[in-house]
């Protein structure tokens, strides 16, 4: 089963699956950069919506300049090729956390705040989580597409 | 793509995105503001009635109307929180209404 898997990962030639990881990067980093410029933009909407998630809401200033400014410490480091791996491993940790609360927050019951702002701002919160999934495949087969081509040169 | 071509290609995009999300952020800015419909009486979300100003993130889930842009037109733009929208002279935003309900 592992080994069909491998097999199937390894179909796209070497150019392809180069060609992938750019695109999955570059998606990244058009996600965060354009979420970050959103947050520092309304920072003080951003924290007050984070102020009133469970949890983390006593964190709301740090969080609200942190999150930002983490996405684009992230995008920068997705935009430089040799750094790209840990590019790519860093925005999937980020987007499982992300996805975690978001799940957290749905199946718990907790208040949900309606107004994430940013590209999902109009998506409900069940809608931000496939978003999030979406996102969390491709960095998953970013990072794959990523070591096989770098095992290949080897 | 060569290194210096994919840094290059990697800064643009981040500009770009960065840039949009900028314009359509600030854009807003001119005489949009967004109002909460604190006042159930009036439901219709491009009534202006029941709407009021509060600067910071008011909604919760639950509900069919939290919050609307609303283009205040020649009116004087909101200075503090609580202030009601002008009942003339404004334009709905047409779908800027978050679903919810004020806090």
């Amino acid at each position: 089963m592992e080994t069909a898997i491998k097999r199937l990962l390894l179909l796209p030639s070497p150019k392809t699956r180069e060609i992938i990881v750019d695109i999955v990067a570059y998606l990244f980093v058009i996600l965060f950069m354009y979420t970050a410029a959103n947050k520092l933009l309304t920072i003080k909407s951003f924290s007050s919506t984070i102020a009133k998630m469970s949890f983390i809401g006593q964190y709301d200033l740090i969080l609200a300049w942190g999150i930002p400014i983490l996405e684009i410490v992230i995008s920068i480091i997705l935009i430089i090729p040799s750094l790209r791996k840990l590019g790519l491993r860093a925005a999937l940790i980020l987007m499982v956390i992300f996805t975690v609360y978001l799940v957290y927050m749905v199946l718990s019951g907790s208040k949900l705040p309606c107004n994430c702002g940013g590209v999902i701002s109009s998506l409900s919160w069940q809608q931000h989580i496939w978003f999030n999934v979406g996102f969390i495949i491709l960095a998953v087969l970013g990072i794959i597409f990523n070591n096989n081509n770098k095992n290949n040169l080897q | 793509m060569n290194t210096l071509k994919k840094v290059t290609f990697g800064v643009l995009v981040a500009g770009i995105a960065f840039g949009v999300s900028a314009f359509t952020t600030l854009k807003p800015k001119s005489n949009i503001f967004n109002y909460y419909k604190t006042n159930l009486n009036y439901p219709d979300p491009k009534d202006p009635r029941g709407y009021f100003y509060y600067s910071s993130d008011r909604c919760e889930a639950g509900g069919k109307i939290c919050c609307a842009h609303w283009d205040i037109g020649l009116n004087i733009a909101p200075t503090y929180d609580g202030q009601a929208l002008a009942p003339t002279g404004v334009t709905y935003q047409l779908g800027s209404n978050v679903v919810g309900h004020f806090e």
